[in-house]
């Protein structure tokens, strides 16, 4: 269990204290002590800024109304959306009601719902405006009262990055940057964090203006998954890993964040991101972080943190075009077909440039220059229109000696960490053929979470968005991880989009191919090959 | 087999569906109805669930509870029989597997079981490990699901190698003795089985439908104030009620509660004692449970009968009245056992909740 999971322990210790001074003290209520296995924050008030946006529909009030309903939200909890639209708190609970009717994982039941639903409310204001900021305030006030959230705040910035500056201007200039009768505030940030490591320092700072860094999440739901959690079990909870989780053992290790959808309703902002920023700088360098940290010295939050910006710290950066090319392709994908039917070309999508130079397909080679990691390439691919939608990390480990069996293609040991869809674990080995001749073919080991474990994994804001409240923001990124993170793909961002004469080229592929074919040659000239998706 | 399909109903799996097996042979009886199987399907474990019953047609029971267990725990089931009192002496097993899709509806997984039945002279309660050692899956836990009154004595190996101990503590004639025979297999060296009493977990929802309460600090400082207590309960519930009474008490620092007539007092240091009055009702195991205050603070949690909801609802002094709903203990048995395969580590609470009932359990 994580540490701070059980919440009632530290509400058995306060607990003379809490009976001595009951009658106004905030201290913790003696009945939650030992009360559940499962982590249960204290109830605070969720204020979703943007909240009548798409993902509040889809995943925000899903996840919370199935929180709800698991019994691991404090039923005081309360909901606030902030939004520009005018309506009542009536019609905002009409439509968050229909939305989760839609988007939960489970069915959603009307006595639940009913309750739940009277948790909702609705503040409608500009981001700008002083006014909405002061209702805010007073309505804050009063659900604390009303409900004992006990001035305990979480506010959910769903907004564009440059709405941020504003919000977080004026909840300090009113005071909501801090909770109240000792409770507490806290800001959940979506990504992206920045379009460069420029925009990203800067949106750092206008969040720390108000918040310290103890109390901003950056969000990155790619670490609320349950396999992706996994990893550092896997490796540190087995000790047969650890010990050749090195250069000695492992040859490369490859990470795949791939889907077949193409850009669909996104383009404004895909044209701006591009595979890159959208998936490979957050989502896919986390997960190397992960596989390639050294063991933390506890699981508090900072102390795995620490070691993740270690091995961001440790990548090492292309400081030319040349080495750009030479490491990283990009791609964009061609009219082609996907599942037997024809789809069109990244250019001929609605609301995207005719002449866009946008990458929707990026494959990388990193290495990352420590002790543990020193020559062993970390391959990192994602792309859009791909046969298969799906992320994983595979470990390659190097081949046994062929003194013994004469083998023939690739013999490695792979650990296969799936993260999506089946998320699980598979270890392929080698085996002997049943028969007098010895031929060897590889098998797999798989363990499955569904099929071992029959409940379905919470959706990943769930786990996040629970983690915001009980304080555990192990995993959400820290400021310096993500300046580092930006820092590492800045010269391959400046290669690409600053004109010259020796920029890396932008290759294409066909929708439904597995990518270009130059990123098959950067593997291939290692004397490797990408795992078929 | 039993193939549970995706949409499809399905019977569940009985008793009389397992394949006969000859003891000494049944791993090889599980290998054979592997390869006969038509579809294809995965085998999943992640742990030993021994079910133990004294108890007639306990078989068709128990296998039709693990047929729901293992929708959400994958797992070996040993389910063991003993019929002292049949005609007949001997041993006989059946094995069966119980297959369900994953969510994602893709694949089967199946989970295997392995029925004993101990009849006459041959159901010995001695016999029970070692065929139960025989028939684990290697390196997995073990969990022991004790249905009925605890025996006096107990193969401490077996003991030794539980992971956790399960049993119900609302099926005790006599809860004082048996509560003790728990403790006194708690304490023995070298072991660390922990407790699963399903009756504990009975009230897990109840617990915290009741603390939620006191978030609010308006109503925490009702708390303090709390000096009458009402938990309605069906018949099996008295026990479930006990234990509830002895969580709020330790957690509230009350004494022990002492026999009054038809009621239990809880004294408390400089304040007046809790009044707690037990009444027995249809319905639900824990039908009704309210919280009153010198100050007129009532906090209330019902639950309806045939409902899997609890309602709450609050008033205290200075703070509206307050009304929640929201999802209820399990009242199934299958339901208890899955949230309990869920928990870890020994229940430190329950076993505080149960000393300060211990003399209200003789009572």
């Amino acid at each position: 269990m994580r540490p701070g999971a059980n919440v009632g322990i530290r509400g058995f210790a306060t607990f003379p204290a809490a009976m001595s001074t009951a009658p106004n003290s905030p201290a913790d209520n003696p009945l939650r002590e030992g009360l559940t296995a499962r982590p249960q924050p204290k109830p605070c008030t969720v204020v979703i800024f943007g909240a009548t946006g798409d993902l509040t529909m889809r995943k925000l009030l899903p996840a919370l109304y199935n929180l709800a309903a698991d019994g691991d939200l404090p039923p005081s909890t309360a909901i606030v959306g902030f939004a520009r639209r005018e309506k009542t708190d009536e019609a905002f609970r009409t439509e968050m009601e229909t939305a989760v009717r839609k988007f939960s994982r489970q069915t959603v039941r009307d006595e639940l719902w009913n309750t739940f639903g009277k948790s909702i409310s609705y503040n409608q204001s500009e981001f700008h405006d002083d006014e909405g900021y002061k209702r805010l305030a007073e309505k804050l006030d009063q659900i604390d009262a009303e409900r004992g959230t006990g001035g305990r705040r979480l506010y959910y910035l769903s907004v564009a990055p440059d709405q941020f500056g504003l919000i977080i201007e004026r909840l300090k200039k009113f005071g909501l940057d801090k909770g109240k009768d000792g409770g507490w505030a806290r800001v959940i940030v979506e990504k992206p964090f920045g379009t460069n490591l420029e925009s990203a320092l800067k949106l750092n700072s206008v969040v720390a203006h108000a918040f310290e860094e103890s109390a901003i999440y950056r969000i990155d739901h790619f670490l609320g998954k349950e396999t992706a959690q996994n990893i550092m079990v896997l490796r540190f909870a087995n000790a047969i890993f650890e010990p050749i989780w090195n250069n000695r053992y492992i040859d490369h290790v490859q990470l795949l964040a791939g889907e077949t959808l193409g850009v669909e309703n996104r383009a404004g902002y895909y044209e701006t991101s591009g595979a890159l920023r959208d998936m490979i700088q957050n989502h896919l360098i986390q997960l190397l972080t992960l596989t390639a940290m050294e063991p933390p010295t506890s699981l508090e939050a900072d102390a795995v943190r620490d070691e993740k910006v270690k091995v961001l710290r440790s990548l090492r950066r292309m400081n030319s075009n040349q080495e750009v090319a030479a490491n990283v392709i990009r791609g964009q994908y061609i009219d082609g077909a996907i599942l037997g039917k024809a789809v069109p070309a990244y250019r001929a999508e609605p609301n995207v440039n005719p002449k866009s130079e946008t990458a929707t397909y990026v494959a990388m080679r990193i290495f990352v220059d420590n002790w543990r990691w020193a020559g062993v390439p970390f391959y990192v691919r994602s792309g859009k229109r791909l046969p298969k939608s799906g992320a994983e990390i595979a470990v390659h480990f190097k081949p046994a000696p062929s003194v013994l069996f004469n083998q023939s293609g690739d013999s490695s040991n792979v650990l296969l960490i799936r993260i999506q869809p089946d998320e699980g674990i598979s270890l392929r080995m080698q085996a002997k053929l049943p028969g007098g001749a010895l031929r060897i073919e590889p098998v797999k080991m798989d363990f499955q979470y569904g099929a071992s474990f029959g409940r379905p994994s919470p959706e990943a804001y769930e786990r996040l968005i629970l983690d915001a409240m009980q304080g555990d923001a192990t995993l959400f990124a820290r400021n310096d991880e993500v300046e580092e993170a930006w820092k590492f793909v800045e010269a391959i961002l400046n290669a690409w989009e600053k004109p010259a004469k020796d920029q890396p080229p932008l290759t294409t592929y066909p929708a439904g191919s597995p990518g270009p074919v130059e990123a098959d040659e950067m593997l291939a000239r290692d004397g490797r090959a990408w795992r078929r998706i | 087999m039993t193939p549970d399909a995706a949409t499809p109903p399905v019977a569940p799996a009985f008793f009389g569906d397992g394949v006969p097996a000859e003891i000494g042979k049944i791993e090889k009886e599980l290998k054979k109805l592997w390869q006969e199987q038509q579809t294809v399907a995965t085998r999943a474990s992640r742990l030993n669930l021994v079910v133990y019953s004294a108890a007639d047609s306990s078989l068709r029971a128990n296998t039709a509870v693990v047929r729901e267990v293992t929708k959400d725990h994958a797992c070996r089931a040993l389910l063991i029989a003993a019929r002292a009192k049949s005609p007949k002496n001997g041993l006989r097993a059946w094995v069966n597997a119980h297959c369900h899709l994953t969510k994602t509806g893709a694949k089967q997984t199946c989970s295997e079981q392995i029925a004993f039945l101990m009849e006459g002279t041959s159901a010995d309660p001695r016999l029970i490990s070692s065929l139960v050692f025989s028939h684990l899956d290697s390196d997995l836990p073990l969990y022991l699901w004790w249905q009925g009154e605890m025996p006096g004595v107990f193969d401490a190996r077996l003991l030794c190698a539980t992971e956790r101990l399960i049993f119900d503590s609302s099926s005790w004639a006599k809860p004082g003795p048996q509560f003790a025979i728990v403790r006194s297999f708690l304490g023995r060296p070298g072991c660390s089985a922990a407790t699963g009493d399903l009756n504990w977990a009975r009230t897990s929802a109840l617990r915290l439908a009741i603390a939620q309460f006191f978030d609010a600090p308006a109503a925490r400082a009702a708390l303090g104030k709390v000096d009458r207590l009402d938990i309605e309960h069906s018949g099996s519930g008295h026990t479930t009620g006990l234990l509830l009474l002895g969580w709020l008490a330790d957690a509230l620092g009350w004494h022990a509660p002492q026999k009054n007539g038809a009621e239990f007092t809880c004294p408390r240091e400089g304040a007046a004692p809790v009044r707690v009055v037990f009444a027995r009702k249809n319905g639900a195991t824990v039908s009704r449970v309210t919280l009153r205050g010198a100050d007129g603070s009532v906090f209330t949690v019902t639950r309806a009968a045939d409902s899997d909801l609890y309602t709450t609802q609050s008033f205290a002094s200075g703070s509206d009245s307050f009304e929640q709903s929201f999802a209820a203990d399990p009242e199934n048995v299958a339901g208890l056992v899955s949230e309990e395969l869920l928990r870890g580590g020994q229940r430190k609470t329950y076993l505080r909740a149960l000393d300060k009932i211990s003399a209200a359990l003789d009572a």
